[in-house]
């Protein structure tokens, strides 16, 4: 029986993730088989709803996911569980073998060339502890909360290789301006992730980085995802890379989540569309529990030109795109709604300005200029 | 490596049990919580490869004074779980309704989506028995395209219970029959306030946003509930809200810290009477436990979350409240975009609505946005149907990144002062 990790030591969980591998090939030993294994520490303080104290909620969390692959079909079975027990094994196992044909199959091939060990590791660090964190809560009365995580990913591919990955991440919830969540890879500085900038609507039309990385995403999966197609026109200022290799990126590393070595992308610049992802090095999973899928990584908006230029108007801090239809989308900014095609709002991204900052919903974007919407 | 034997659910009750045993006993919030889950998920479609994906969790949590810790307890591998053989036999059903129901209409593109769960949790404390809950639900989404350069999408819900019933060939029929009409879809009404008349089921969508969040718990307990004053806008036809979370696709009779769940009146004839409670905010407020402390899984600290939230039936009838309706929107299908419970704010991405002019549907429009002001459209609510109908929108509250399975439901009402964009 597997005890599960009290501490996270990288090289003690790759040895066991080793041992399940070969305990499941040993078990279905005509099929082959791609282990996943997840491995997780957080630790949240959360301040009581009448302000006077905090709790504090720690979480373990482990989990395992298998791919089975029919090379006769070239699809593959899936199947995940919660814990690391010989039990949840077998099941998955079991479970993915069950369920042939029903999920990708990309993955390195028996002799691709991949090393027999990878690690992308965040340098080792404890987490924040629950003192620190509670006297950062209580300094901020707009922080509801704050939590610390770190995350492990271990992936066994067919042939016995292993990726290791280990990632550590901040997020904390602001109740002002209005709520939100902030996020950060790694500790340092954490605290000022808690700060709070002052926030307004604004003309001309200026998203703050926190307001502009949902409309970088959304023109992303629209214009430069595995199946969309090549905008006629794109914005000049429209500068786009998926970096799976960015230092302080929430998401990504140097291996894909099928182990495929990634590499950074360029998918526009200097006013033209350059590229979409898709392919080895773009396969990632959502969670453990899903199986990889060609996806982006950490949408990075660099703009060639560093715009160091103050910003003309106080920024819009928040802005929501909701889409009616795949031609029809809106926009609603505080209270003013802009309805746009996106091939418009693609065009309409004139400039960046800025630097860019991570922001918790993943794309590392500065400010984003939009000319040209009503 | 030989696998552990099962373990019946009997020892898994002696383990949470004893695991509670040992926790203080003068807290009286210490609690040992554990479950055992396991979720399918089946697409079929006209077109491409089954899907399927099946997970399993097992999990516990263990709350004592301000503090809580969740992992997977290496004292216990797994527990026997019966699987979910009724799911997997309503593959064929759904396969010859869609073949029966596309018959003679071109070529139209068909998917279902089929969502089940069968979650087993045990609650133990130092001082009570260990109390168990079985939660079972499945859910059927069946989406329609059908036409060439001018195409119609129709989408339909069905909650499931293994007992039944399964009326998938009906839904697919009007399913493809909306599709169909949808290919005529005109745009919206100009953005601007307007009357909406919420066909059955859908204004249950509106009560779970403007209503239930707003009386949860801890929303109420932070000062930033609309109604946390205890008035809602005098005017329009008095209502009742009700939470009953031993109804509907997810339902639960216990919830995940051990309190027996019970219908809970939210709003009494236009009156807020209720607050849905878990034990940390019925302490703080000094109200009764209703039991809707959830969590989305063992990972996570409860919190008050709904369960089946629905306006009662009133007498009107649903005909006549559209035969007087000038002009206005027929609102069948809408999905929620976000809520905010301190100021009464909702918006909504209406997918699926008719246009109403001179007192009849005339016709489909395209997706609009809909905002509901909860003080503007509390008081302008005039019609109240008899024809209460459940879960005919279905979705999963995701509350703070937590997603959780609900039902909803209401009769045909009608809303005089909405707000319609695009």
């Amino acid at each position: 029986m597997i005890q599960p990790p009290q501490a996270l030591e990288i090289d003690e969980l790759v040895g066991i993730a080793r041992d399940r591998w070969r305990d499941a090939s040993a078990r279905v030993s005509t099929v082959p088989l791609e282990l996943f294994v997840k491995l997780a520490m957080r630790r949240r303080v959360t301040r009581d709803a009448l302000g006077g104290g905090s709790s504090s909620a720690s979480a373990l969390e482990s989990g395992l996911a298998v791919r089975s692959f029919f090379s006769s079909h070239g699809v593959a079975g899936f199947a995940s569980s919660s814990g690391l027990s010989s039990d949840a094994l077998d099941w998955v196992v079991d479970t993915a073998c069950a369920n042939r044909g029903n999920t990708s199959a990309s993955a390195p091939a028996v002799g691709f060339g991949v090393p027999e060990l990878r690690e992308d590791l965040d340098p080792a660090s404890d987490l924040p502890d629950e003192v620190t964190l509670t006297h950062a809560l209580k300094e901020r009365p707009h922080a509801q909360w704050v939590e610390a995580g770190t995350t492990i990913e271990i992936l066994v591919g067919i042939d016995g290789w292993v990726a290791a990955r280990r990632r550590h991440r901040l997020w904390a919830f602001l109740e002002t301006p209005e709520p939100h969540l902030v996020a950060q890879r790694g500790w340092k500085d954490w605290e000022r992730l808690l700060d709070v900038e002052p926030d307004a609507t604004g003309e001309p039309l200026i998203l703050s980085p926190r307001a502009a990385a949902p409309v970088v995403a959304a023109l992303a999966s629209a214009f430069h995802s595995p199946e969309s197609s090549r905008p006629a026109q794109i914005g000049a200022g429209w500068a786009l890379a998926d970096q799976p290799g960015h230092p302080y990126g929430l998401t990504g590393g140097s291996f894909d989540d099928a182990g495929f070595p990634t590499t950074d992308r360029v998918l526009a610049g200097n006013g033209s569309w350059l590229g979409a992802v898709g392919g080895p090095g773009s396969y990632w999973r959502g969670t453990f529990r899903q199986a990889p899928k060609e996806s982006f990584s950490n949408l990075v908006v660099s703009p060639a030109e560093a715009q160091t230029r103050p910003l003309p108007a106080a920024p819009i801090g928040r802005c929501r795109v909701m889409r009616l239809s795949p031609d029809v989308w809106v926009l609603e900014l505080g209270r003013k709604w802009v309805r746009v095609h996106p091939a418009e709002l693609l065009a309409a991204c004139s400039e960046f300005l800025g630097t860019p900052q991570v922001t918790s919903e993943g794309p590392i974007v500065p400010a984003l200029v939009l000319t040209g919407l009503c | 490596m030989t696998a552990d034997p099962l373990i019946p659910v009997e020892r898994v009750q002696r383990a949470v049990a004893d695991a509670a045993r040992g926790l203080p006993e003068c807290n009286p919030r210490a609690q040992v919580f554990f479950e055992a889950r396991v979720d399918h998920r089946i697409v079929l479609a006209s077109s491409g490869p089954r899907e399927s994906v099946t997970t399993r969790t097992q999990g516990g949590a263990m709350v004592s004074g301000n503090s809580f810790h969740a992992t997977e307890p290496h004292w216990l591998p797994g527990v026997e779980h019966p699987e979910q053989d009724w799911v997997v036999g309503l593959e064929p059903l759904i396969a010859e309704a869609a073949s029966r129901a596309s018959a003679g209409r071109g070529q139209p593109a068909w998917s279902a989506r089929l969502v089940s769960f069968r979650q087993h949790v045990w609650v133990g404390s130092p001082t009570s028995d260990v109390v168990q809950d079985v939660r079972e639900g499945c859910r059927l989404e069946l989406r329609v395209r059908v036409g060439g350069t001018k195409s119609g999408e129709s989408l339909e819900d069905l909650g499931f219970r293994p007992a039944g019933p399964w009326p998938i060939a009906a839904a697919f029929e009007r399913t493809f029959d909306r599709a169909e009409l949808r290919c005529s879809m005109v745009p919206p009404p100009s953005s601007g306030q307007t009357t909406a008349v919420f066909a059955p089921g859908a204004a249950g969508v509106v009560a779970h946003e403007l209503i239930g969040h707003a009386l949860e718990g801890d929303v109420v307990l932070r000062g930033r509930s609309w109604i946390g004053n205890g008035q809602l806008p005098a005017g329009g036809r008095p209502l009742t809200v009700v939470d009953d979370p031993r109804q509907g696709r997810g339902a639960w009779q216990i919830d995940d810290e051990g309190v027996a769940a019970r219908e809970t009146v939210l709003v009494d004839q236009g009156r807020p009477v209720g607050v849905l409670t878990d034990r940390v905010t019925a302490e703080a407020l000094s109200l009764p436990l209703t039991g809707h402390g959830r969590r989305s899984s063992y990972l996570e600290v409860v919190r008050p979350r709904m369960g089946c939230t629905f306006i009662e039936a009133g007498t009107d009838d649903p005909l006549e409240t559209v035969r007087s309706t000038p002009k206005g929107v027929f609102i069948r299908r809408l999905a929620t975009g976000h809520t905010d419970p301190s100021a009464g704010r909702a918006t909504f991405v209406v997918t699926d609505a008719d246009r109403i002019e001179a007192g009849r549907i005339s016709g489909p429009i395209e997706a609009f946005i809909l905002v509901l002001e909860g003080r503007d459209a509390w008081g302008s609510i005039d019609r109240v149907g008899h024809d209460l109908q459940f879960d005919t929108c279905i979705g999963s509250c995701l509350r703070d990144g937590q997603p959780l399975a609900v039902s909803v439901g209401a009769p045909t009402i009608r809303i005089g002062v909405v707000g319609i964009h695009f």
